[in-house]
């Protein structure tokens, strides 16, 4: 729906631009200065704003993260038949919205993180482009718990489960890491050779 | 450089990067938010501000 809009009124900017471009002399009357106005400040500004805000909606995505051929692993880890991989448990029983999968457990990363992490984001682009990609990819911090109780957290199947209970103040505080048990994340280095759930609606 | 092609240049810089945004929706991808923020709106941006320059400075035909 914003894209739509924004589409529109990339249309509607242009085509008065183009105006002022082809027509010049219209700009000598009172009305002639308010178009030139709405066509070369108002609109163009708008269009500048709002093409921000679908991109930075854009940054979500899972097809933005997965554009990299970097983190085609990561994707497929999605796609991995297998119950006891978080991604893929999440992803394939709906627990995470598909369309976000990579943000709605990496919420602090490049773009929606810090000035650091934003920083991080546009170094990604240049190793990705022109730099050395490492052997492996790892998180610049230990993974938090928050990604997690920002949705578990308060759940009666959390709450309730005795593997939780004796530990739920240390998960809180993050003394303790919900990877410490729940270990079987993206496994980005074997997913490759596990079969696929759903290949024919690839994320 | 009379007012009618200072306002000629702006919407130039205007038209182009409009296109550049226009580009950039056509794909998901980092690229695409690097064109639209690189290059589409340094256009947009240069183009307003020539526009509002030639305001302040009192262009007969724009202000």
């Amino acid at each position: 729906m914003l894209k739509l809009l924004l589409l529109l009124l990339l249309g509607l900017s242009a085509v008065l631009a183009l105006l002022i471009l082809t027509r010049p002399s219209l700009t000598h009357g009172t009305g002639g200065r308010v178009l030139a106005f709405v066509s070369l400040f108002l609109l163009p500004a708008v269009s500048l704003a709002l093409g921000g805000l679908v991109h930075l909606e854009a940054t979500k995505s899972t097809e933005f993260c997965l554009s990299c051929h970097v983190m085609e692993p990561y994707g497929a880890s999605l796609r991995a038949d297998s119950t006891d991989m978080l991604p893929a448990v999440h992803f394939q029983n709906h627990l995470v919205d598909r369309e976000h999968a990579c943000y709605s457990c990496h919420t602090d990363y490049t773009m929606y993180g810090d000035v650091t992490a934003k920083v991080r984001g546009v170094k990604h682009l240049w190793v990705n482009y022109v730099g050395t990609i490492p052997a492996k990819i790892e998180l610049y911090t230990p993974y938090r718990n928050r990604e997690c109780l920002g949705c578990h957290g308060g759940s009666r199947s959390f709450e309730t489960n005795e593997m939780h209970v004796d530990v739920r103040q240390e998960l809180a505080k993050e003394e303790t890491s919900c990877l410490e048990c729940h270990d079987q994340v993206h496994n980005a280095a074997e997913v490759a050779s596990l079969p696929r759930w759903g290949e024919d609606d690839q994320p | 450089m009379n007012d009618e092609t200072k306002l000629r240049r702006s919407a130039i810089l205007i038209l182009a990067g409009l296109g550049v945004e226009a580009a950039s929706l056509l794909k998901v991808h980092p690229m695409s938010f690097l064109g639209f923020a690189g290059v589409g709106g340094l256009l947009v941006t240069l183009g307003i501000l020539l526009f509002l320059l030639q305001l302040l400075r009192g262009g007969s035909s724009a202000a």
